[in-house]
């Protein structure tokens, strides 16, 4: 058996949890207030470790689990600190002197993310500028001149791939320049296929305003 | 469908399953040699733009990478790796290409 965890919350309150709460495999969700950290708590379950040993979409479910149980921490009015999928320690021990020792670190991200929510965005390529990307053919290693032909295929990837990135980069400027004021962070990251990835760290008081400012932003390019 | 997109979005973790493990470890070690390949075709392309090689040094040095680039789809292929696998999360820093 080992201790998963799911989130780190501040400032405690353990009577918080909602009642009957499971998460990964329909183990119980419990709440740990490290008595070295008074100032936070950390929502965790004992699972068996094969419940962790799967693949594909049987992994997908635990991730929506995991998610489920954020979405619960985050209902009781406080924003969590997410961890990373698949966090497992040997025992609730275990777990508690590993946040203890990164407290600091994360005494200040919940500080800077505490009443916010974070939204994540994708902008992805479409229409003409999908098809004007279509994949540059390698040449046969028969043909003429293949060699030559080759590394001028690579340059020409190279250069689409970064007229994707330019194109991500201006529209999520775009949805910045229509969102400032809303957002209180911003953090983006391009991913090779052409996708960008944007999270909006977004107060609670102000998530109808930047639902309805995304309205606005239509119609898409 | 919701499940299928979820699974391929899910970060990426060595699997160090003792029956795929050979998978995990072939994928991170395809990773490195992706990346020192890629290093060097920009170096190849960045010496060609600059007139630095001759037209049979430039031959030559395509013929080489385009074998690379075809051994490594080989291999790809034998551990059943597309493009994307070929990828580690870094964290704050973002993935590794």
């Amino acid at each position: 058996m080992a201790t998963y965890l799911y989130c780190v919350l501040a400032p405690p309150n353990p009577e918080a949890i909602p009642a009957g709460l499971t998460g990964i495999s329909g183990s119980p969700v419990r709440v740990l207030v490290p008595a070295a950290t008074t100032h936070m708590e950390v929502w965790v379950a004992t699972i068996d470790d094969a419940a962790l040993r799967v693949s594909g979409e049987a992994l997908a479910r635990q991730a929506l689990l995991h998610n489920d149980v954020v979405d619960a921490a985050l209902a009781t009015g406080r924003t969590p600190l997410p961890a990373r999928f698949g966090s497992r320690f040997d025992d609730d021990a275990t777990c508690i002197a590993d946040v203890a020792r990164r407290s600091s670190v994360l005494s200040a991200i919940l500080d800077r993310v505490a009443g916010a929510v974070e939204m994540s965005v994708l902008i992805v390529p479409t229409g003409d500028f999908l098809e004007s990307i279509a994949p540059i053919a390698k040449p046969e290693r028969h043909e003429a001149a293949a060699g030559r032909r080759y590394l001028e295929v690579v340059r020409d990837r190279t250069r689409q791939a970064e007229d994707r990135r330019q194109a991500a980069e201006s529209e999520a400027e775009r949805v910045a320049k229509a969102l400032s004021g809303i957002v209180s962070g911003e953090s983006r990251s391009f991913r090779a296929i052409g996708v960008m990835s944007v999270a909006h760290l977004v107060p609670f008081e102000r998530v109808e305003i930047y639902r309805d400012a995304w309205y606005c932003l239509r119609p898409w390019r | 469908m919701a499940l299928d997109a979820l699974a391929r979005a899910l970060p990426d973790r060595i699997n160090a399953d003792p029956e795929h493990v050979e998978n995990g470890l072939a994928r991170l070690v395809l990773t490195v040699i992706e990346l020192l390949r890629e290093i060097l075709e920009h170096q190849a392309i960045r010496r060609m733009d600059g007139g630095t090689l001759s037209d049979e040094q430039i031959e030559r040095l395509g013929l080489a990478l385009l074998k690379l680039s075809e051994r490594m789809d080989e291999l790809k292929a034998t551990f059943g790796l597309t493009d994307e696998d070929l990828n580690i999360d870094l964290g704050p820093l973002g993935r590794l290409r």
